[in-house]
């Protein structure tokens, strides 16, 4: 059975041969997998794989695996949004107040240019362009507050040349 | 000498619950304050009683001198532990608790004066006559006046806020064209942090060390020192990793920079806990940077190789004692480290990371500790520092210690929240760290062996299987059987 999970907010196919309510095997990236679970309490998990042991913290979504984090999920019930076609990078990391405004309209900007210098968490953070580019548009003024993930500029990506 | 029976602690999270811990090896009664926002949270209910301070900004709960004394006056304390932080370097404050006749643990306020200002306390260094970076550290404020003086003492230069620390308000600025833009973010900062942007501008030392002396005085003329830390690693200014002994002393050096420390505080007449922070250069040259009159959050490590308790030697010489250790008893055993785990995202600009600790996780191996303000279930938010814990662990030296931190790492979770964990791990698997080349710059210095490190698909399939696992949890079933050849080369946790 072919199952489909949500691996660090990335589609991964998992081809699933057996699952029982202590042991488990699947195909993944072309190896095959047995694995017995050994032992679990609400988040701690001993697995054994022929005769290694290994052990998974969990908790639903998150895992810790050999000192890795990891998030885990169905993908039809996960709550995690989309990528938005904002550039992450020119959109607000926290909350928090926008202090100064570097750039205007009509502007030319080159990547990693500051555009605009937030403060979250009592650090400042400078918002740099991510791309070459004009500046169409800034949606925010200085002192105002913004939201997590809020767009702060629309930037017109110059054609390559 | 006064009686202490009972401690209000103005502070909140893992300095709270430490004063709390010693308060119970005492026997001493232990009052901790919370906001409405932290009644979930164990500093709120560890304590002996609690108080809420209410909702609203810090000026209205942790730092709002009048409520916290008054509730020490409610309460019945003797004595209020201001932690680090807040009100723990506040002379005022600390002036106001004394008049109300409740002891403050910490030095006088005109120690806290002369220290906790940059300026001055610079000036009092030269009369004393411990070595200082050269610099600007004078009144006159005005952008052009500045640069002239950054350019006499040659770039790259620091601005920094003359009331600050940890890292607000602090500017490297490596040319003339770039130092308008530095004073200006460093001002702002300055402002915002501290409310006052009077700034400094010195002489930016290349491959530095960050070299920091314990010193625990008491009221009596004894002026001890507990040797040095080490905390060269730091990420904007934010020190990460902490050690001591630093490998970076020769035994002569460490006998000057302890004997640096001590003049110091013999010459204002110290009194309590501080600690005494020096540059170390490439030549063994050291230079004062500042005092912090008050425990510090690296103070494990050196309670580790003393074996001394910190706190309740701050809470003995507080009530009057006369210390009972002399400076020869005190020796440094073995080798102590410590690292901070931070919610932020290294692998993404270190984007300050919120959420829901499902899972703290605790370390299990001897010779460590783990001071954190958290348990299961709290929620990290966007208001308080980002620092969720602190790991601390012992070996008889300092390769023991490396490895105790790098196996303890992946028994603390804090699952549900972004956190530096694996950076740490990063920096402590290095050859640099190991062979003991830490400066000031190391993070940037070494970025590009800091990096991401993917997940192998053996791990992958690890976090899968529990996956399944846990959607098949409660259903029987029958064991499977197969084939499979078994996983290796997984990294041994």
């Amino acid at each position: 059975m072919k199952k489909v999970i949500l691996l660090n907010g990335e589609k991964v196919e998992v081809q699933l041969l057996d699952l029982t309510g202590h042991s488990v095997s699947f195909l993944y990236k072309g190896k095959e997998y047995f694995f017995e679970k050994v032992a679990s309490d609400a988040t701690s998990y001993s697995l054994k794989n022929g005769s290694s042991n290994h052990k998974v913290l969990f908790d639903g979504k998150n895992a810790l695996v050999g000192g890795k984090d990891l998030s885990i999920e169905n993908p039809r019930t996960s709550r995690t949004k989309g990528k938005s076609d904002v550039d992450a990078g020119m959109s607000a990391p926290m909350p928090g107040k926008i202090l100064k405004v570097l750039v205007a309209p009509g502007q030319s900007v080159q990547k990693g240019e500051s555009l605009l210098v937030m403060e979250a968490m009592k650090m400042e953070h400078a918002i740099k362009a991510s791309y070459d580019g004009v500046l169409k548009k800034v949606y925010f003024s200085e002192g105002q507050l913004v939201e997590a993930g809020a767009a702060l500029v629309d930037l017109e990506k110059s054609a390559e040349s | 000498m006064s009686t202490i029976k009972k401690i209000l602690i103005a502070n909140r999270g893992e300095i709270a619950l430490r004063v709390m811990k010693t308060c119970r090896e005492m026997g001493i009664a232990s009052v901790s304050l919370y906001t409405d926002k932290e009644v979930d949270y164990p500093h709120a209910y560890s304590a002996t009683e609690s108080y809420s301070l209410g909702d609203g900004p810090l000026s209205e709960t942790y730092l709002n001198h009048a409520k916290i004394i008054a509730l020490a006056k409610k309460c019945g304390a003797d004595a209020i532990h201001p932690g680090y932080g807040f009100l723990s370097e506040n002379g005022v404050f600390a002036d106001k608790v004394r008049a109300e006749g409740i002891i403050f643990i910490g030095p006088s306020s005109d120690s806290m004066l002369i220290m906790g200002d940059k300026k001055t306390s610079k000036q009092k260094m030269e009369e004393v006559g411990v070595p200082l970076i050269p610099g600007y550290h004078g009144n006159e404020q005005a952008p052009s006046f500045l640069k002239d003086e950054a350019k006499k003492i040659g770039y790259p230069v620091l601005i920094k806020a003359s009331a600050g620390g940890g890292g607000k308000g602090m500017r490297v600025v490596r040319s003339e064209a770039e130092f308008i833009d530095g004073l200006e973010a460093a001002k702002r900062e300055a402002m915002n942090a501290f409310g006052d942007d009077t700034v400094l501008v010195e002489k930016y030392i290349t491959n530095p060390r960050h070299i920091e002396v314990q010193v625990m005085s008491d009221r009596h003329g004894n002026h001890l020192h507990l040797f040095e830390r080490e905390c060269s690693i730091q990420r904007r200014h934010q020190k990460i990793v902490e050690e001591t002994p630093s490998t970076a002393l020769d035994e002569k050096t460490r006998q000057d920079i302890t004997a640096s420390a001590v003049a110091i505080t013999t010459a204002i007449n110290y009194e309590g806990a501080g600690t005494v922070e020096f540059i170390l250069d490439e030549d063994g040259k050291f230079y004062f940077l500042e005092m912090n009159t008050r425990l510090q959050v690296e103070h494990p490590v050196t309670e580790m190789v003393t074996g001394l308790d910190l706190v309740k030697m701050q809470i003995e010489v507080a009530r009057g004692d006369k210390l009972l250790i002399t400076q020869d008893e005190i020796v440094q055993k073995g080798h102590a480290i410590e690292v901070r785990l931070y919610s932020e995202d290294p692998d993404n600009g270190f984007l300050p990371a919120t959420g829901k600790i499902s899972v703290v996780g605790h370390p299990t191996l001897n010779g460590t500790r783990l001071d954190s303000g958290y348990v299961d279930g709290n929620e990290v938010t966007i208001n308080f520092d980002p620092m969720l814990a602190k790991l601390i662990a012992w070996g008889e030296n300092r390769e023991v210690a490396t490895q105790k931190i790098l196996a303890s790492l992946c028994d603390v979770a804090f699952l549900g929240v972004k956190t530096n964990r694996d950076y740490l791990r990063r920096i402590l698997e290095t050859e640099e760290f190991k062979v003991g080349n830490t400066y000031t710059h190391f993070v940037e210095t070494y970025k590009d062996k800091l990096l991401k490190r993917e997940v192998s698909s053996d791990e992958e399939a690890l976090a899968i299987a529990t996956f399944l696992l846990e959607s098949r949890k409660g259903k029987a079933g029958t064991i499977g059987t197969g084939p499979w050849s078994e996983l290796h080369g997984f990294r041994n946790c």
